[in-house]
């Protein structure tokens, strides 16, 4: 009896058990099959693997954090940064050619997901027009046609050994490169008086509108990416050769300029708006039917600052920071113009605003002055060292006789001029 | 033999519990990765039901119906269309002698459709035996006090409840800014995306805002989008080529704007003071020379507080020296 009893608990259990495996092998067999049902587990890791990248990749867009490979002198990266000497570290933040510095030093985000370590890259998945491997494209709408194009952008493709066959794609937006024009009641030109006879109070306002300034002049590398991905004419790439890629692209004409930023979604500067970014505001009421302004960028009284005590002297001595203020011609030779440099600046966070290169704006109040003069063509102790003082450029060419007679010196080579690009947001965004 | 025979089924029987609780793990591991995968891209959301989101309170009814909660439009692998998704949740019915558990479910619609009736589809991605499902999405921090839970930005969390375990899905959604997340009925957005303030970048506030997330791809796969972005470099208002993106009228109607399709960014023409702003073209701009649209000189500078600005010399509006502000046909201030 009791040998039966226990052949039946054997069958039972046995029974039992077997069905219990079968069960446990289609289990099993649901989750067995590498991935989970209807989705990748390798593509929710890899995505998982990208969120945690994009905090790193963040920070080192918005810091321009190089590793310092550019820093250091990398030659790899120095061909697509230009020169790491006497330029300002800001010149890194937003830049494409960070993207392609990193990528060509096999960079890589090392992550950790549940636990485990993941190395992503930079994929080397696009092409300039010229048909050269890069590791980033330049996005606009005038060179592409996917859903939602933003107006500028730099596109990034991320990649991983440990998950072939897989990529995300990022657009890394300019959020380092515009400034804000607050509202308010403005004034065009230098202040009516004693020394502006001709000139007449002439106000407007923004109220309403939504206008963002370049806070840099456009650079000799903004111009490459416009050759290499965009409709940049490949003759301009003669003029950024041997020149500082930092440094302003002063070597193309209006027009090339208005098709510059139309390719990144822009218009180009007008001179009333410059002139609104500039001027320190002191009593900008609408009551008031002139609007006080001084002379210089730091202060709404004209009688402060080096540029001042040189006008009212004649004479100037200049030092490293009245260089990094205002580069005028003194400075040629006594200290390196630092390319990017964050001292010649106004109130709205505009910068390059006295000395340094000439720069052209639209002007279509007085279209006989449209260059804005002060320079390092010019002492300190000139005049045109001052805000909205601006002479005529017929935009022809870049050779002395283009310009109003008797203003620029005579100069080795061409007169160089950059320009900046500005851009209207639509109201209700 | 007997013993033996037991320790084997001892055996079997914890290995069959373990794996069945891997299974249900699986189960909501599953959601969560289809959902990540599908949503997080997002660039745009709609919030179907405003009085289920961001409630500290369990949906709890009415009870055993498919409710709407949130409608997505996401990059699809091409980037040549959107992929749209709506978010449907089964309200339990918890009390009474017989219980229902709540189904959450993610279903792909086609971008012509709405989310209403769809609920009867194949999921997505669906999450069943629910209780106690919350939702949030917000576009500011915030401290849930009852919760002791932190909220993050552009965050999509689920807090639920699955065989009597509690558990916080967090989706992080990349591309949607404060303008992008629609309530109920609208059809424009009730904030701004943008941050207008004095050194203010531009760009649009989103979870990352120098980051667009376009997606995780197979490769080699590349997108085949073909968008057609509108407006020539050479296009002439004078000429009437221009093309205009927004037109709002005297009245101050908006017909809605498609400037977010002009190649060459886009810029705005006076004719009112409308609070909707004026009719806008395609760039580049050249206001103020002959022919074309006055540059906008504003309102307030003269206190000016008529709302008409296309009249023959309107001030609203600048030209170059020698030419005058005049109202044309299409009702925009020119020069001539």
């Amino acid at each position: 009896m009791s040998s039966m009893i226990a052949m039946l608990g054997m069958y039972l259990t046995g029974t039992v058990g077997i069905v219990l495996l079968v069960v446990q092998l289609r289990l099993l067999s649901l989750e067995g099959r590498g991935e989970l049902p209807g989705v990748s587990k390798q593509k929710y890791q890899f995505a998982k693997a990208v969120e945690e990248v994009l905090k790193d990749l963040n920070r080192r867009w918005l810091l321009g954090d190089d590793n310092e490979l550019w820093q250091k002198g990398n030659e790899s990266c120095k061909e697509v940064l230009g020169q790491n000497t006497f330029v300002n570290f800001s010149y890194l933040a937003c830049n494409p050619g960070l993207i392609e510095c990193l990528g060509r030093n096999n960079f890589s985000f090392k992550v950790a997901v549940d636990k485990k370590n993941y190395q992503v890259a930079f994929s080397k998945a696009f092409k300039t027009q010229q048909g050269a491997d890069r590791h980033y494209q330049i996005v606009t709408r005038s060179n592409g046609s996917s859903l939602h194009r933003p107006e500028y952008a730099v596109e990034v493709e991320l990649v991983s050994g440990q998950f072939p066959g897989l990529s995300s794609r990022l657009l890394l937006g300019d959020i380092c490169g515009m400034t804000y024009l607050p509202h308010g009641k403005y004034a065009y030109g230098p202040m009516p008086g004693k020394l502006n006879r001709n000139h007449k109070e002439w106000n407007w306002d923004n109220h309403g509108r939504f206008l963002y300034l370049d806070k840099f002049m456009v650079t000799n590398r903004d111009i490459i990416d416009w050759v290499e991905f965009g409709n940049g004419n490949p003759d301009l790439l003669a003029g950024t050769a041997g020149k500082v890629l930092a440094a302003p692209a002063t070597h193309l004409l209006p027009e090339q300029m208005e098709k510059f930023c139309a390719f990144r979604g822009k218009q180009l500067m007008q001179a009333h708006v410059y002139d609104a970014a500039t001027f320190v505001p002191f009593k900008n009421e609408l009551k008031e039917k002139t609007i006080h302004r001084g002379a210089y960028p730091w202060s709404f009284k004209d009688s402060v600052g080096h540029l001042y005590q040189a006008q009212r002297d004649g004479s100037f001595t200049p030092t490293q920071e009245t260089c990094q203020i205002v580069y005028s011609s003194e400075c040629i030779g006594e200290f390196p113009l630092e390319h990017r440099g964050k001292l010649s600046n106004a109130w709205t966070g505009l910068y390059q605003v006295l000395g340094g290169y000439p720069e052209y704006m639209k002007n279509q109040i007085e279209p006989d002055k449209n260059v804005k003069m002060s320079s390092f063509y010019f002492p300190a102790v000139s005049g045109w060292h001052k805000l909205a003082m601006r002479s005529f450029w017929d935009g022809q060419g870049h050779e002395l006789q283009n310009f109003a007679p008797e203003t620029f010196p005579e100069v080795n080579g061409e007169i160089e001029v950059g320009f900046r690009c500005m851009k209207e947001l639509e109201r209700g965004q | 033999m007997v013993n033996s025979q037991t320790i084997l089924f001892f055996f079997m029987f914890i290995s069959f519990i373990s794996c069945k609780a891997e299974v249900k793990t699986d189960e909501l591991d599953l959601f969560k990765a289809k959902t990540y995968l599908a949503l997080h891209n997002s660039f745009k959301l709609d919030i179907l039901n405003p009085e289920f989101l961001n409630n500290e309170e369990a949906i709890d009814k009415p009870v055993l119906t498919w409710q709407k909660l949130l409608r997505f439009s996401s990059y699809d692998e091409s980037l040549a269309h959107p992929n749209d998704y709506c978010l449907f949740y089964l309200v339990p019915k918890a009390t009474g002698k017989i219980t229902y558990k709540g189904i959450l479910k993610l279903v792909k619609i086609e971008t012509s459709e709405s989310c209403d009736q769809v609920y009867v589809r194949e999921g997505h991605a669906q999450l069943d035996d629910l209780d106690e499902l919350q939702v949030y999405f917000e576009t500011d921090r915030k401290y849930l006090q009852r919760e002791s839970y932190q909220l993050s930005p552009y965050i999509l969390v689920f807090k639920l409840k699955k065989s009597d375990k509690t558990d916080w899905v967090e989706i992080p959604i990349y591309n949607v800014a404060r303008g992008d997340v629609l309530f109920r009925s609208e059809s424009h957005p009730s904030r701004h995306s943008y941050h207008h303030a004095k050194f203010s970048a531009g760009i649009k506030e989103t979870l990352i805002p120098s980051i667009t997330v376009l997606g995780v791809f197979d490769k080699p796969n590349a997108p085949t989008a073909n968008w057609n972005y509108f407006g020539s470099f050479d296009a002439s208002y004078p000429e009437r080529t221009t093309q205009v993106c927004h037109n709002v009228s005297v009245d101050c109607v908006s017909s809605g704007s498609l400037c977010q399709m002009c190649q060459f960014g886009s810029y705005e023409v006076v004719n009112s003071s409308c609070v909707v702003g004026n009719p806008r073209l395609c760039g580049p701009n050249r206001c103020g020379e002959r022919g074309w649209p006055a540059c906008p000189r504003g309102f307030s500078w003269e206190n000016n507080i008529a709302k008409q600005a296309c009249f023959d010399g309107s001030q609203a509006g600048f030209c170059r020296p020698g030419l005058k502000t005049v109202c044309d046909e299409n009702k925009i201030l020119i020069c001539l």
